[in-house]
């Protein structure tokens, strides 16, 4: 009996023992555990600062293509405001004519005499035809410019004011219009189902959609400048599959080397020449999807250029 | 509940009432294999089986019986985390900090606990009202605690229960008085 108890107080110790290792391990661990969460919230903060930057970055790159598209409309605006002048002085010919004959100051023969001189230099009917042209071209013109502009605008709200829900197909056009000048060498095919709708940051998304056309932009230029001749090819399509958005971007560019497929998404990654590319284009897209919860991954078509594919859970 | 609860009454049975006891309690209540290790929950009905029958064999009744074991569960938790005990240098104090130090460092050092929500505040210089709310019920385990905490200042104490869920109360008051 006596033995039995030495025994089990030994047993007992030992217990004590491996439960004060246990705890004194525990201890560590959560306090390890406290930093990590720690250091994960400040790389979250820093995510969402390099967001920031970026989008101010690409706005830069971003302006120079804008200022083109607004010159355009803005051009043939002040065109049609300089024949507009020359118009609105030989309207006031005629009115005051016009004018003139109904208070009783010229005769009725003075009056067709100098309205036939009048018709001779300005026709009255092809004056009216060309005013409704200048002001219907005047009208677009403005339409043009104050897409562009809101397009802008929305594109750099900030994030948190725009939690909202969005359809897809909003997204990409948004993000094609606003690479219009970017795009335009080559030929996009967007494909999107409607009512997709997604919550979060539409701006974001946006971006992240900006920085991967760039990128596919980028690839068929590259091809193109060694072959003139070819055809670049962007296509984009957006279906339902369960509950989630899957969106295909898929160029016919230059594709991938196996090696980088992995790196892609580090941040300043980039295998354009030093100076130009700063690497952080696809790692932002990485950032954006996951905090809408979603995934991205790239991949080599089977004949040429990059797939991108990203997923994103739909609001319901 | 977790085994640091199950060790202090196997420590308890074999200080006061033998190995043999405890096997017996064992053998009745418990699957054949049953080792008790601090960070590791056992089901509640478990501790319930092994009260009942201690009550029994000491011939108390079950309130009585939880009393005391709090009052021996506290010196046994004060032994076996010292260093959270030890923060504290009054009585007064450490009633004042059961749910926002004690038990919010037990949330750390186990797995996902069952604590029970206690609420303290001074009343006046030597009186303090705590509130036990908790769905095991264990309000008497609580004043043993509290006992074994006097104890363990070397404080005398006074509880009074003024409201208690066993009696219909959505929840159980303590009264105590020390100094
Ligand atoms: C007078 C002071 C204290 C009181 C009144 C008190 C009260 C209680 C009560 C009544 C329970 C049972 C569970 C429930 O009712 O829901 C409990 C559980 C527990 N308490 Fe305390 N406690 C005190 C001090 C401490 C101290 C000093 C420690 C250790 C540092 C501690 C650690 C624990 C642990 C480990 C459990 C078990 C949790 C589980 O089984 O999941 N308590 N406490
Ligand atoms: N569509 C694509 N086709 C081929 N290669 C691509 C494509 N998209 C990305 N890459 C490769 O991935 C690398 C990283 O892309 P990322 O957008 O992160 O940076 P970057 O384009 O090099 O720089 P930045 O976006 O700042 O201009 C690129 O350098 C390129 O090698
Ligand atoms: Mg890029
Ligand atoms: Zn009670």
């Amino acid at each position: 009996m006596q033995n039995y108890y030495k025994a089990y107080m030994r047993e007992k110790q030992a217990r004590d023992k491996l439960e004060e290792l246990l705890e004194e391990k525990t201890t560590k661990l959560y306090a390890l555990n406290v930093e990590l969460e720690k250091k994960l919230e400040l790389l979250e903060r820093q995510q969402v600062a390099v967001v920031q930057s970026e989008k101010m970055a690409t706005l830069g790159t971003l302006s120079a293509g804008v200022a083109h598209e607004i010159n355009n409309p803005l051009a043939y605006l002040t065109c049609n405001i300089d024949t507009l002048a020359v118009y609105s002085k030989d309207m006031n010919d005629y009115l005051s004519l016009t004018s003139k004959y109904i208070k009783d100051e010229v005769s009725r023969d003075e009056f067709f005499e100098q309205f036939h001189k009048l018709q001779k230099t300005t026709d009255i009917a092809e004056l009216i035809e060309d005013l409704s042209d200048i002001s219907q071209d005047c009208k677009e013109g403005c339409e043009r410019i104050s897409a562009i502009v809101k397009n802008l605008l929305d594109f750099a709200k900030p994030k948190s004011d725009s939690l909202l829900e969005f359809e897809v197909s909003d997204v990409i056009e948004h993000a094609t219009q606003l690479l219009e000048n970017k795009l335009k060498l080559l030929q996009l095919d967007v494909t999107c189902e409607q009512n997709l709708l997604l919550k979060g940051s539409k701006p974001n998304l946006t971006q992240a959609l900006i920085n991967t056309l760039v990128n596919a932009a980028q690839s068929c230029a590259k091809v193109k400048n060694a072959d003139p001749s070819f055809r670049g090819t962007i296509q984009i399509s957006a279906y339902k599959s369960n509950d989630k958005a899957i969106i295909r971007i898929k160029d016919n560019g230059a594709g991938l080397e196996e090696a980088d497929i992995n790196r892609v998404f580090d941040p300043f990654y980039s295998t354009k020449p030093l100076g130009e590319g700063t690497g952080m284009g696809l790692a932002v897209v990485y950032g954006i999807i996951s905090n809408h919860h979603g995934t991205v991954s790239i991949s080599n078509n089977p004949d040429s250029g990059v797939t991108l594919n990203l997923e994103l859970p739909l609001t319901i | 509940m977790k085994g640091v609860i199950f060790r202090c009454l196997e420590e308890l049975v074999i200080e006061t009432k033998g190995m043999d006891l405890w096997e017996e309690l064992l053998e009745q209540h418990c699957p054949s294999d049953r080792v008790y290790i601090s960070a590791q929950s056992y089901p509640d009905e478990e501790l319930v089986a092994l009260a009942t029958s201690v009550s029994k064999t000491l011939n108390l009744s079950m309130p009585e019986t939880l009393k005391a074991f709090g009052t021996y569960l506290f010196s046994f938790l004060a032994k076996k985390h010292t260093s959270i005990v030890n923060e504290f240098h009054s009585f007064e104090h450490l009633i004042l900090s059961i749910d926002k130090v004690i038990h919010s460092e037990v949330q750390k050092l186990y797995d996902e606990p069952n604590l029970p929500v206690i609420d303290a505040s001074v009343l006046d210089s030597e009186t303090i009202k705590l509130i036990y709310n908790s769905p095991r019920q264990l309000c008497f385990c609580a004043e043993g605690l509290i006992y074994g905490c006097a104890q363990h200042f070397n404080e005398s104490v006074d509880i009074q229960q003024t409201t208690c869920s066993h009696h219909g109360d959505s929840m159980c008051t303590f009264i105590i008085k020390h100094g």
